[in-house]
């Protein structure tokens, strides 16, 4: 991990900085870091993890496991259509990912706060990116522990907004507005 | 003569469910009137309405968090002890406590959140053992710690919700 995060580093260095211009993206080699001015979103397929109420996300909406990384999509450059159309892409018919009630915005710099960092990986999908660094430690409750307040200082950030559309998206009503 | 506590409330302020080890008639008498008393608590319509919908809001998330993967991501489903202990933990709540939002962790564990505004917020996830893990901000103070259930809520999240809800009065 170490290695493979000292490499990422090394060529990001090499290549010209990440000012969020989509357009200098699209020459470079996967996978590599994003910066700081650059936006990921994490869609939400369970409507459990939004707070409708006050449409903030729950902690729990950015709970990495089991994977331990965060499965997120990068943004910058796109424009809200594009982002719901690759967001219907994912959809399927397995459990948990027949419908999306809604899009966390999360600003990279949030995340770098946090000593995470968001790795554009493009697998499975082009633009998946992998937000990684979450803490891991021998002890199980201090890990959980340490990965909550993680969570619980993402959802309270007001930097990091819910994006909610005017009804749950599915793929019958993508088929059907295509 | 002896002097018995009855532990009506223990530190929530709520009766959890009564854990007697008296062997007498008047130990067991004791017993009978403090489950009595529970009961007769839990029927108030206040009390009952707010345990109601704090166990409906459970057993939605059990509903929707009951297969594989339910999240999009590979979550585990809800595991059913760690929603046994997510009932009690309800059921014992303070009166006080406002109702939590109720959700689930990735790796099968039952989330409780509240949020009292401008980084007033705690989560606790609680798992099939009865371990909460918690977790809690209080402007730029934040703590986060492990306890246990053990027939009532854990003093150490019981403070946490009077801090926040103080904070959130004087605010």
């Amino acid at each position: 991990m170490f290695l493979l995060r000292l490499c990422l580093r090394l060529r990001n260095w090499l290549v010209p900085r990440n000012l969020g211009n989509s357009g200098l993206q699209q020459d470079r080699q996967v996978p590599y870091e994003l910066g700081v001015k650059d936006c990921v979103a994490r869609y939400i397929y369970s409507r459990s993890q939004i707070r409708t109420s006050t449409a903030r996300p729950k902690p729990a909406a950015f709970d990495p496991s089991p994977h331990n990384e965060l499965s997120v999509v990068h943004t910058t450059g796109l424009s809200s259509s594009e982002i719901w159309r690759i967001g219907c892409l994912t959809l399927g018919t397995q459990p948990g990912r027949t419908t999306i009630y809604g899009k966390v915005d999360i600003p990279v710099m949030a995340l770098v706060e946090q000593k995470l960092h968001a790795v554009r990986d493009d697998d499975p999908f082009e633009r998946h990116t992998s937000v990684l660094g979450w803490p891991a430690l021998a002890d199980p409750n201090e890990m959980k522990q340490i990965r909550k307040a993680i969570c619980l200082e993402l959802s309270q950030n007001p930097d990091i907004e819910v994006d909610i559309p005017p009804s749950p998206l599915s793929r019958e009503r993508l088929d059907a507005v295509e | 003569m002896s002097a018995v506590a009855i532990p009506l409330g223990g530190v929530s302020g709520l009766t959890p469910d009564p854990e007697w080890t008296g062997q007498s008639e008047s130990a067991k008498s004791l017993s009978r009137m403090q489950e009595d008393i529970r009961r007769h608590l839990l029927r108030s319509f206040t009390m009952a309405s707010r345990a109601e919908e704090a166990h409906a809001r459970l057993d939605d998330l059990r509903q929707e968090a009951s297969v594989q993967g339910w999240d999009g991501y590979g979550a585990k489903p809800v595991d059913p002890l760690a929603y046994r202990h997510a009932w009690s933990f309800l059921s014992a709540l303070p009166l006080s406590a406002p109702i939590p939002e109720v959700g689930a962790d990735s790796d099968g564990e039952v989330a409780l959140d509240w949020c009292f505004g401008g980084r007033k917020a705690l989560t606790v996830s609680i798992g099939p053992t009865g371990r909460c893990t918690f977790a809690w901000m209080n402007g730029q103070t934040t703590s986060r710690g492990t306890d246990w259930i053990e027939n009532d809520v854990p003093a150490s999240i019981v403070f946490a919700l009077a801090q926040l809800a103080r904070a959130a009065k004087s605010w």
